[in-house]
């Protein structure tokens, strides 16, 4: 079993469009397990009242969905099995599709409920992983993203183009191996846990740095700010460790609070030869969608769909970007069909 | 922090926190709950950010975080951030995460990654019950299934001796007088029962006494019996269609139903349908029912009331007014909920007695028959009414159905005290003939209201002047329509709403057996009445029985003139047509409304009244 993540950096920027064109690329040959963290495949949307893409599954695909969902589907499933998750429109259940049909997905929201459904995923099957609003947590047991962004994120290409720079700088961290879950302080490594998210928490890392022993590898659990990072490089007396390594959990756990941006004043304030910052597991970074639509309000409560121009948006911030960009609608598949054949590689 | 005991419960750590400082008040009545029932319960403050709520959280090791924000575009990103942060620190692991506020539903509780959301409506028990892991789903109302009678208890004894003499006197000579004559829609009744009890079980008489049937009928009706041609504007219900109306009945048990207005369960507020569609008639009475109505009232299409005769099977019609057949009236009763009074209308037309025999044939609980109404503001000739309604008081009696005598000829600028002498005499003569009408004054800006100026100050005077007279004349179920509010609703949604609200609180609160209500584009509907309109007037009247709770409305010393006023309206009205000794005669002649009034004798079906052989 393989997992794809589809997560997106706001509501609206196409992880449905994506998901979709992912499951016509596996349809012919890859067995699927198609599940979400939200809710996705209606009609319309429940916040905007917009239409939305439709979920269509193939037949033989696995879906894991709430149960009523999967009842009021019009693909018709088999094999239904109850996984044991319950979210906030029943229990979800997986099956078989033995017809193709519209599905709206609803699964679980949890990380350890996520873990829980993809057990029932078959070993050699490609797990398809549906995200929701700029929800990215529970995509850490992804071995693949698609990170989907847009003009509902920000109609500023330059700023697009910054955060998908930051994240694939973020995504793209080395992985070093992690101390276990054993006390590992002492012999040059120390452990802190409890993450990098309030205010304090810089400046009692540095603290403990900057303090005896002299840690040469300090591994760092939880959620990290890259603010609150900062202030903790502020604070630390790099001259006074050689080869200071900093590792952290995952990716995920550097873009979940914060401004995402602050991370390139991190980077670029990392003096190569005395401080890396690592992390444990990653997630490979497939590549970027660019969706040009954004839901704008005309009124209270009242939302008209709107598009910057596709073609210029994705030129700029392909541009201005090192990783693969696409605009499925405009360009078409292909990029995003090369990205999940090296997936399959 | 305080905490309670309660047996039985496993207490459970709760967090409770507020994401903006107006939105706590929720939060806080469920603290008061958890706590009362011996749960560890602890309220965050209004201004932490989330991350600070992740880290207390954290320190806590709840079983539940429950958050509480209003919803928006913007916001719900947050929640989602939000979601995202308890995740990733592991609070998942062990808490289930809740979210509760204006917008909040369980779809969107779902895509933001909440293991469950409780809107508005939400009652504080649910969001308990879910902390105590109960299935028990306390978000949704409750609906009374079974069916109200809305005639018990009354006795129908004159409590005003003299006007009872009167209006015995009038209903026992026009019913002398009716018992002597027929017409066509007498004729056509008679052989309805008879067709409906040999369609099967002899189709050849069937086919006989519908050749009967059709010779009695005029128009395009007859058009249809004699060549099948469709009558303008209609088209056959498909058996795709019908399905649609029976799976209705099968998921009844899954509508929702809001707990809001569950104030509506002990009140009788009917609806009013007929979008000519009876899918669509089945679906606007689900929806009615969902939100609240215990009744619906069936409308059919002006053109029948002037037609002589009524189709057979089911039809749909591109127009207002849903046309009246067996076929479309079982086809609706399909799909009727139980529990549901449900009204089919007789009352001012050419086929009033069959249309009362369909009504009992299809199920239906009450039925509508004015003989005035409909002669003087409905375009039926009053001789041809007056047999016709008669008959239709008769058939009702014999099959149990009562109906309420409308007074809506007081639209077309008819005095309440003449329209009340005409409803009165009518309903008289329903007893008489051993049936059970309910009294239906109009509550509304009448024309005379507004012309005499009874309702120039407030609504208030002249409909409770109007409950006061009644009650004080017989003792009848009194159920004020219909609907209420007529002349009072504008294009405004919010404003109709309203106002409907209001005039059906006041009914209700004078003492009304049940009330009528409109849509709240009903009044000035420039095409089909729609779902949300519905669901607005059904909302803003529980939201007014809500407010005026036990408080009650107070008239002004004026609602007492008015009805010493229309007591002598009415007693006034009596003595003449009673002198005239000749009730159809006092129809022509406007003792019960006339031209200056804008009363008219309808002309559909003049000269067809014969003796009986």
């Amino acid at each position: 079993m393989r997992v794809i993540g589809i997560a997106g950096t706001a509501k609206n920027t196409g992880k449905t469009t994506t998901l979709v064109a992912s499951i016509k690329f596996f349809a012919e040959n890859q067995k699927m397990f198609i599940t979400g963290i939200g809710y996705d495949g209606e009609d319309f949307d429940n916040l905007t009242g917009l239409p939305k893409p439709r979920v269509f599954v193939p037949e033989g695909a696995i879906v894991a969905s709430a149960l009523p969902l999967l009842e009021s589907s019009d693909a018709k499933f088999t094999d239904l099995s109850d996984t044991g998750v319950r979210c906030a429109l029943g229990r979800i259940f997986s099956g078989t599709a033995t017809a193709p049909g519209q599905v709206v997905l609803a699964g679980p929201a949890s990380t350890r409920d996520l873990s829980s459904v993809l057990a029932f995923a078959p070993d050699d099957s490609v797990v398809l992983l549906d995200g929701a609003f700029s929800r990215i947590s529970p995509m850490v047991v992804a071995d693949s993203l698609i990170l989907a962004t847009g003009a509902a994120r920000s109609r500023d290409s330059h700023r697009i183009a910054r955060e998908i720079n930051a994240i694939d700088r973020i995504m793209g961290l080395p992985v070093v191996d992690g101390p276990g879950t054993g006390d590992v302080s002492g012999n040059g490594v120390s452990k802190m846990s409890g993450g990098l998210f309030l205010p304090g928490q810089g400046h009692e890392l540095a603290w403990r740095l900057n303090g005896a022993g002299k840690a040469q590898t300090v591994y760092v659990t939880g959620i990290v700010n890259p603010q609150v990072f900062l202030e903790a490089l502020e604070e630390i007396n790099l001259n006074g460790h050689r080869d200071l390594t900093i590792v952290f959990d995952h990716p995920i756990m550097l873009l979940l609070s914060g401004d995402l941006l602050r991370w390139e004043e991190v980077f670029s304030a990392n003096p190569e030869e005395r401080l890396t910052v690592a992390v444990r597991a990653s997630t490979e970074l497939l590549g970027v969608t660019i969706n040009p639509y954004t839901p704008t309000e005309s009124g209270a409560g009242k939302y008209v769909a709107t598009y910057v121009p596709p073609e210029s948006f994705l030129g700029d911030i392909d541009g201005l970007t090192r990783i693969a960009c696409t605009d499925i609608m405009f360009e078409g598949p292909g990029k995003l069909h090369s990205w999940l054949e090296k997936f399959l590689d | 922090m305080e905490q309670g005991r309660s047996k039985g419960i496993t207490p459970r750590k709760v967090v409770l926190a507020p994401l903006d400082p107006v939105h706590d008040v929720g939060l806080k009545l469920i603290r008061r709950k958890l706590l009362e029932r011996g749960h560890e319960v602890t309220l965050l403050p209004p201004d932490l950010s989330m991350e600070e709520i992740v880290a207390r959280a954290k320190a806590m090791d709840p079983d539940f975080i429950m958050i509480s924000r209003a919803l928006s575009y913007g916001i719900s990103e947050l929640l989602a951030k939000f979601v995202d942060l308890c995740d990733a620190a592991g609070l998942r692991e062990k808490a289930k995460l809740v979210a509760g506020g204006l917008s909040m539903k369980p779809v969107i509780a779902q895509e933001l990654g909440f293991d469950a959301g409780f809107g508005p409506d939400t009652p504080v028990e649910a969001a308990v019950a879910y902390v105590e892991g109960q299935e028990l789903d306390l978000s949704t109302g409750s609906r009374r299934r079974e069916k109200a009678d809305l005639t018990a208890g009354f006795t129908y004894k004159f409590l005003d001796s003299e006007i009872g003499y009167l209006c015995t006197t009038i209903a026992q000579q026009l019913i002398d007088w009716a018992n002597k004559h027929t017409s066509s829609g007498v004729e056509r009744a008679r052989l309805r029962i008879e067709m409906e009890s040999e369609r099967d079980s002899n189709p050849g008489l069937y086919s006989t006494l519908r050749n009967d049937y059709a010779s009695l009928t005029s128009g395009e009706v007859k058009e249809w019996y004699l060549t099948g041609k469709h009558v303008s504007h209609t088209r056959p219900i498909t058996e795709k269609e019908a399905g649609y109306i029976r799976s209705l009945l099968k998921n009844a048990d899954s509508i929702v139903i809001p707990r809001s207005q569950d104030i509506l369960n002990d009140r009788n507020v009917f609806v009013q349908y007929g979008t000519g569609c009876p899918v669509m008639d089945a679906y606007h009475i689900n929806l009615s029912v969902a939100w609240g109505a215990r009744g619906v009232v069936h409308f059919d299409p002006s053109w029948g009331a002037r037609n002589e005769g009524l189709l057979e099977q089911a039809w749909s019609h591109e127009h207002d007014g849903t046309v009246l057949t067996l076929d479309n009236l079982r086809l609706i009763k399909g799909g009727l909920i139980p529990g549901i009074l449900w009204q089919v209308r007789a009352h001012r037309g050419l086929n009033t007695p069959e249309t009362v025999v369909l009504a009992h044939l299809s199920g239906a609980d009450l039925t509508k028959i004015n003989i005035v109404y409909g002669s003087l503001g409905a375009g039926t000739d009053p001789e041809r009414l007056t047999v016709d309604g008669v008959e239709a008081m008769r058939l009702a009696a014999q099959h149990n159905l009562p109906y309420d005598v409308v007074t809506n000829e007081e639209l077309c600028g008819v005095p309440a005290a003449k329209a009340f002498a005409g409803m009165l005499i009518v309903a008289t003569a329903g007893v008489l003939q051993g049936g059970r009408p309910l009294l239906q004054p109009l509550f509304a800006n009448s024309p005379e209201g507004m012309v005499t100026g009874y309702t120039e100050h407030n609504f208030i005077d002249f409909n409770v002047a109007k409950m006061r007279v009644l009650s004080s004349i017989i003792d009848a179920p009194i159920w004020p329509g219909a609907p209420v509010g007529f002349l009072t609703q504008t294009q405004d949604r919010c404003q109709s709403s309203v106002m409907t609200a209001l005039h059906a609180a006041l009914a209700l609160d004078s003492g009304a057996t049940a009330v009528t209500i409109a849509s709240s584009d009903e009044a000035y509907a420039g095409g089909p009445i729609t779902a949300p309109a519905r669901v607005d007037t059904l909302k803003a009247t529980a939201a007014a029985l809500r407010f005026f709770g036990e408080g009650g409305i107070s008239p002004t010393p004026e609602a007492e003139r008015i009805e010493t006023e229309l007591r002598e309206g009415i007693l006034e009205v009596l003595k003449k047509v009673a002198a005239r000794g000749d009730f159809v005669a006092s129809l022509y002649e406007g003792h019960l409304g006339d031209k200056e009034d804008g009363a008219y004798p309808g002309r559909s079906g003049k000269g067809t009244v014969t003796l009986k052989h």
